[in-house]
């Protein structure tokens, strides 16, 4: 699925200031991002799904690769697209790690991810909006 | 790891990018400037530097100065990124636990929590890995 820039605040409720990271490759708007091994204050967003992804936070605006770019880490409650897989509804208080294309999706047995946080505001179709609290990169990966 | 005085004095900031305000706690013993440190059990607003592994070393932040037994200490908290000495040089997203010296380390031992996470590779200084770590 292609990610959909989204438009507005992405931040509802900050608790924690946004880090000033550096874009690889570009980041959309509202996207989840991973850090990047080896490279400092770097953030890519994962092509594709897989295991060891964490949750770093979520991009404020959109930029190419090599410019700056703030990003929401944990404390924050940030908006977001949410993923499901079959069966699995995306509602709230679901826990929810990196998925596709910079956005966020339940985990299960046949997904599992590192879990990065918890949704507040779900119950959307597959690649819809959501409102998430960020945990931190590092969650039991189930 | 022996923690060697020397081995973030010279940076003239712990927090490299600051998220949260910094807490203000009582140390108790000598702490240095970027030594995790972990509360004393059973006394108020008070931090220490954990000299053995055999209780809970759960860090709760980084030390941004030194102090003095009895001193007040400003302590980097969850939600700030900071410079800090980790047991080796462990990868991007290495969890991190609270552990003798100051220092991190990736093995649990008898730390209850993930205290930090890695943020940049630690490069070896002196005698310490120093690297960038989301303090959680």
């Amino acid at each position: 699925m292609t990610f959909t820039a989204l438009t507005g605040d992405i931040c509802t409720q900050p608790g924690v200031k946004a880090y000033n990271m550096t874009a690889s490759g570009t980041i959309y708007k509202g996207q989840a991002v991973c850090l990047c091994a080896g490279m400092d204050d770097t953030v890519y967003v994962p092509g594709a799904e897989g295991s060891g992804m964490r949750v770093f936070g979520i991009a404020d605006y959109t930029a190419t690769h090599g410019e700056k770019i703030a990003i929401w880490g944990p404390y924050n409650i940030c908006r977001c697209r949410l993923s499901g897989v079959a069966g699995a509804a995306v509602t709230a208080g679901t826990g929810v790690g990196m998925s596709w294309d910079g956005m966020l999706g339940v985990y299960s047995a046949t997904a599992p991810r590192y879990s990065g946080a918890i949704v507040l505001d779900g119950g959307v179709a597959n690649g819809g909006e959501g409102i998430v609290l960020l945990t931190g990169p590092y969650g039991y990966q189930k | 790891m022996t923690w060697d005085t020397t081995d973030l004095a010279d940076y003239n900031d712990i927090i490299v990018q600051d998220g949260v305000f910094a807490y203000n706690y009582t140390a108790s013993g000598t702490i240095y400037k970027g030594q995790a440190v972990a509360l004393v059990p059973g006394m108020d607003n008070t931090v220490m530097v954990c000299t053995s592994n055999a209780g809970v070393c759960d860090s709760i932040g980084l030390a941004t100065m030194g102090a003095t037994n009895g001193k007040q200490i400003s302590i980097a908290g969850p939600g700030n990124i900071c410079w800090a000495c980790v047991d080796a040089a462990e990868a991007v997203n290495t969890p991190l636990y609270g552990d003798t010296d100051g220092v991190y380390d990736a093995a649990p031992g008898n730390a209850t929590r993930v205290s930090a996470i890695i943020v940049s590779l630690p490069a070896l200084v002196t005698t310490a890995y120093v690297g960038k770590v989301l303090v959680l």
